[in-house]
């Protein structure tokens, strides 16, 4: 069968054409639907050689610096025309918390005022305190008929400066081990001329009463210091005794002081989990079911993985696993010797687990029919001298 | 015709071949002109619908209509920009914000992982080769709704196919087992997360990378983050490892050879003062992200003195800063802030992500959750709005006809449904402490088990009134003057300075700045008011 072939002008020419009218049909669509808004004239005339407006403004950011909470502010932006065409500009949008006032010198409510070539116009931002305290920064844009700058956004920064601040704003204490003391500590800082009164300090779930003691003290000069502004304050030492019962500490450190006539209560959060001192980790380790799943794997190619082995508490130095037993057989560990991370109250011991090509094949897929492997270890830890690792895995052909 | 004059017969006569000559190059001229102009509309034709689509200002689906709006309230984006080499998109400190949240309407809130799916998304669809890191920050409370939330967010993260993903103080809050899990290499894909100097289970324990090298566009990217100085000390993890981050940035400088890289990004956890401190001392890095900043990033990147730029990411996931890599000498480096806003849109992706997180909160309930109920600090049981109405006709009425009375109804009509949810809970049931989360002894269970617990009733600003209810019906004997007291105990009033403070205080529980950031009691207020002067006035 003869095929006959297009001619490759008309071929090329119909591509062309269709080239051609795809592209100009989806820009003038484009075009034709895209709303104009303010400031979009603007570039209608960008490439004209005829009078334009040109808005030059001397800064679009203003630093306020620290300012007191609940304090106002207000700056004034100066938008000058340096053009030769009258400069249109309207108030565009702000950030949540800032407002531009009216535009000097036009009526209550106007939004939009026109810039005579060589004239100025001030653009007020005024802002209020609000929040915690802390950085804080808020924009307003006013859309211009400039061609060069359609829109000009407006910015004013500065810190606000709290009543007072807990330094950190909460304890979070994880893996804290049930057999170990352990200690945080607190600041308190204020920030009026008046120092604080201290009143009462406690921990408020009174069942930690007897295994968690707070101590107060007032700073130092030098730690005043620390945190700007600040102009007094307190430190709260946290002592937590060995014997937390195993699970989660959701309480907080309660403290009253007095500060300018008003009673302040500072809530800071006392959270952890105490757990036991020997505990696995790794991608496969299933925490919530304590089991280590390896899945289904081939024979052929084998698998190798790692998990932790962590060791804290007193006696975690003690800690020195050896393997008694392995089901199912395929399986090769091999254990690293112990080493101390960070500060050495944690001591980590990798365990590779290995599955080399050719492992027997196996079925401990943990199932009704597949009881699961296990690794068993003689860990060298007193109070735990053996554990006993579930494996869920089968070895295929 | 035309295959003859394009073969003549030179054997022709001189005249008809000059004849032939002089017509076939006007035709060749003709035809090559033909030529060119149609290459030319082939090739306007092709560029047009390029620049056309090149600009990415909306995700997917979104209308004229919405952009525009959108465009008005939060500016335009990326204006006079051509195609880029690469664009970096720099993300941050979502602080548990898996989606934006309040009572003002979720169009008017910016931030959510959908959205910001979406918008990388777009990006890539206008053909601008895309790298995306993250600062950390993922989670900001702790517990267990945290680290499934932490997971969550983890997940969504490396679908959306991050490069960098940092630590903030609050993930590293985390237990270590979570966190390795979170975090762990899947299957053969390399783990986003990286940290100079952190180290789950020790640095050497190597679950994490120090650094990572990514090509994009042309362009090689060096990355890596640090836990700055000043938040180091908050981490009271033993399983976890910080070292300063001066001394981790020397080693990991040397591993990151530098000259491999067009560019190197730092991302420091820390304050802005540490970022630029970093700066200063490892100007190999060209783009230095902060956490710490204001809420809202600046629209212009800060250039510091050795060239750096400093990026601010504001909170709450609420922007996305993007800066684009241009093959000019004049101007080779621009930036947008971009507000993660509703002219992105949703996406299934990360829909289903927030589904499955919804799912996994209802499945392990809240005692899964470790909420265990705490005593409200007045001692008081509750008894339920219903209970309050028989009574207090008008003030029932009143409180029907607020969208308080049907608070709980809004979280199960959401898709998914976020009637189980914790932090969403705390401020739409009755006898829930609304900042911490957590649930009041005899508060809200669940509509099965305590459903006259439902919505944002009376008690929560009145306080538990199930001994006040108990009394008056007469279940309960009391001396009048007990009687008194239970009363006064409910009573409230905005008619001194302190009492209003107290009332307004009370409302900003729930009306906080992140949930209902235009919330002013005097404007809403009259909505609410079921004074008694209300009242008789109505009757």
């Amino acid at each position: 069968m003869k095929i006959s072939l297009p001619n490759p002008w008309f071929v090329a020419i119909i591509a062309s054409v269709l080239g051609g009218l795809t592209g100009s049909g989806t820009a003038l669509l484009r075009a034709t639907t895209t709303p104009l808004r303010t400031g979009a004239f603007a570039t209608r005339s960008a490439n004209s050689s005829g009078p334009r407006p040109e808005a030059r403004i001397a800064e679009t950011t203003y630093n306020f610096g620290r300012v007191n909470l609940g304090g106002t502010g207000s700056h004034a932006f100066v938008i000058r025309n340096a053009g030769n065409a009258p400069l249109l500009i309207t108030k565009g949008t702000t950030s949540c918390t800032c407002t531009v006032s009216d535009f000097e010198g036009e009526g209550e409510g106007k939004n939009s005022r026109t810039i005579q070539p060589g004239e100025d116009v001030i653009v007020r931002i005024e802002w209020t305190g609000k929040g915690d305290g802390g950085p804080f920064r808020q924009s307003a844009t006013i859309l211009t008929n400039d061609p060069s700058q359609p829109e000009i956004a407006f910015s004013i920064e500065g810190t606000v400066i709290p009543t007072w601040k807990a330094e950190p704003n909460g304890v979070y204490v994880s893996g804290l081990s049930a057999n170990a003391a352990s200690q945080a500590e607190v600041k308190i800082y204020t920030f009026s001329e008046q120092l604080p009164d201290f009143n009462t300090c406690q921990v408020a779930d009174d069942s930690f009463a007897d295994r968690i003691a707070v101590k107060h003290r007032p700073l130092t000069q030098e730690e005043i210091q620390e945190e700007p502004e600040a102009k007094g304050g307190f430190v709260f030492t946290i002592d937590i005794s060995p014997g937390l019962p195993l699970g989660k500490i959701n309480t907080a450190i309660k403290a009253s002081f007095s500060l300018e006539d008003e009673e302040i209560e500072a809530v800071v959060p006392l959270a952890g989990i105490v757990s036991g001192d020997l505990m696995l980790v790794g991608q496969k380790w299933d925490r919530r079911s304590n089991v280590l799943r390896l899945g289904t794997v081939s024979g052929q190619t084998g698998l190798s993985t790692k998990i932790f082995l962590t060791a804290k508490g007193e006696l975690r130095d003690k800690v020195q696993p050896r393997v008694v037993d392995i089901v199912p057989e395929g399986l090769d560990i091999k254990i690293e010797p112990p080493s101390q991370i960070g500060g050495g109250d944690v001591v980590r011991i990798g365990i590779e687990i290995q599955i080399p090509p050719g492992a027997p094949p196996a079925n401990n897929l943990c199932t009704e029919t597949a009881k699961p492997g296990y690794i068993l270890l003689e860990t060298g830890h007193p109070k735990t001298p053996t554990l006993k690792i579930p494996v869920c895995v089968a070895i295929a052909e | 015709m035309s295959t003859y004059k394009r073969s003549p017969d030179f054997s022709s006569p001189h005249s008809l071949f000059m004849h032939f000559q002089l017509h076939d190059i006007s035709q060749l001229i003709l035809n090559r002109l033909a030529r060119i102009m149609l290459l030319a509309i082939a090739v306007v034709g092709i560029l047009s619908v390029r620049v056309s689509a090149s600009t990415p200002d909306r995700g997917h689906g979104i209308s004229d209509t919405i952009e525009e709006e959108f465009r008005e309230r939060n500016g335009s984006l990326f204006t006079d920009w051509p195609t880029p080499q690469a664009v970096l998109v720099i993300t941050g400190e979502l602080d548990g914000y898996i989606e934006p949240c309040g009572c003002t309407g979720k169009e008017n809130q910016k931030g959510g992982l959908s959205r910001r799916q979406n918008f990388l998304t777009a990006l890539k669809s206008a053909g601008w080769p895309v790298v995306a890191v993250d600062l950390g920050g993922l989670v900001k409370r702790f517990g267990r709704q945290a680290e499934v939330k932490y997971q969550s967010i983890a997940d969504g993260l490396r679908q959306m196919g991050y490069s960098g993903i940092g630590f903030g103080p609050a993930d590293l809050r985390l237990p270590a087992e979570e966190l390795v899990a979170a975090v762990a290499p899947v299957g053969n894909e390399p783990t986003p997360f990286l940290s100079a100097n952190v180290g789950l289970l020790g640095l050497d324990a190597n679950i994490t990378p120090r650094f990572r090298v990514v090509e994009i566009g042309g362009l090689r990217v060096g990355i890596t983050s640090v836990l700055g100085n000043s938040k180091s000390g908050d981490i009271r993890n033993a399983a976890i490892e910080v070292t300063a981050a001066e001394t981790a940035l020397q080693e990991v400088v040397k591993l990151m050879q530098p000259g491999l890289c067009d560019h190197y990004v730092l991302l420091s956890w820390g304050t802005p003062e540490e970022a630029r401190s970093l700066a200063e001392s490892f100007p190999q890095f060209d783009i230095v992200v902060t956490a710490g900043g204001a809420d809202e990033p600046p629209s212009k990147l800060p250039v510091l003195d050795n060239g750096a730029r400093l990026v601010e990411l504001g909170h709450k996931g609420m922007f996305a800063v993007t800066i684009g890599f241009f093959d000019t000498k004049d101007d080779p480096i621009k930036s947008q802030r971009v507000p993660l806003d509703a002219r992105w849109g949703e996406s299934e992706d990360m829909i289903d992500l927030l589904a499955t997180y919804q799912r996994q909160l209802e499945s392990l309930g809240l005692d899964g959750l470790g909420l265990s109920p705490v005593r409200h600090q007045t001692g008081r049981r509750f008894a339920g709005s219903d209970a309050c109405g028989d009574c207090h006709a008008y003030a029932y009425e009143v409180w029907e006809d607020s969208s308080h009375s049907y608070a709980l109804t809004t979280l199960e009509d959401q898709d998914p449904r976020r009637d189980s949810d914790p932090e969403c809970l705390s401020c739409h049931v009755v006898g829930w402490a609304p900042q911490r989360f957590e649930p009041f002894e005899g508060g809200f269970v669940s509509m099965e088990k305590t459903p006259h617990l439902a919505h944002n009733g009376c008690e929560n600003c009145h306080g538990p009134a199930a001994a006040h209810a108990a009394v008056e019906r007469g279940d309960v004997r009391a001396s009048i003057t007990e009687r008194d007291r239970l009363r006064g105990e409910l009573a409230m009033s905005i008619d001194t300075p302190e009492s209003k403070t107290k009332v307004v205080s009370n409302c900003l529980e729930c009306h906080d700045l992140d949930n209902s950031p235009e919330f002013d009691f005097e404007d809403y207020w009259p909505s609410v008011d079921h004074t008694e002067e209300v009242a008789e006035a109505n009757e």
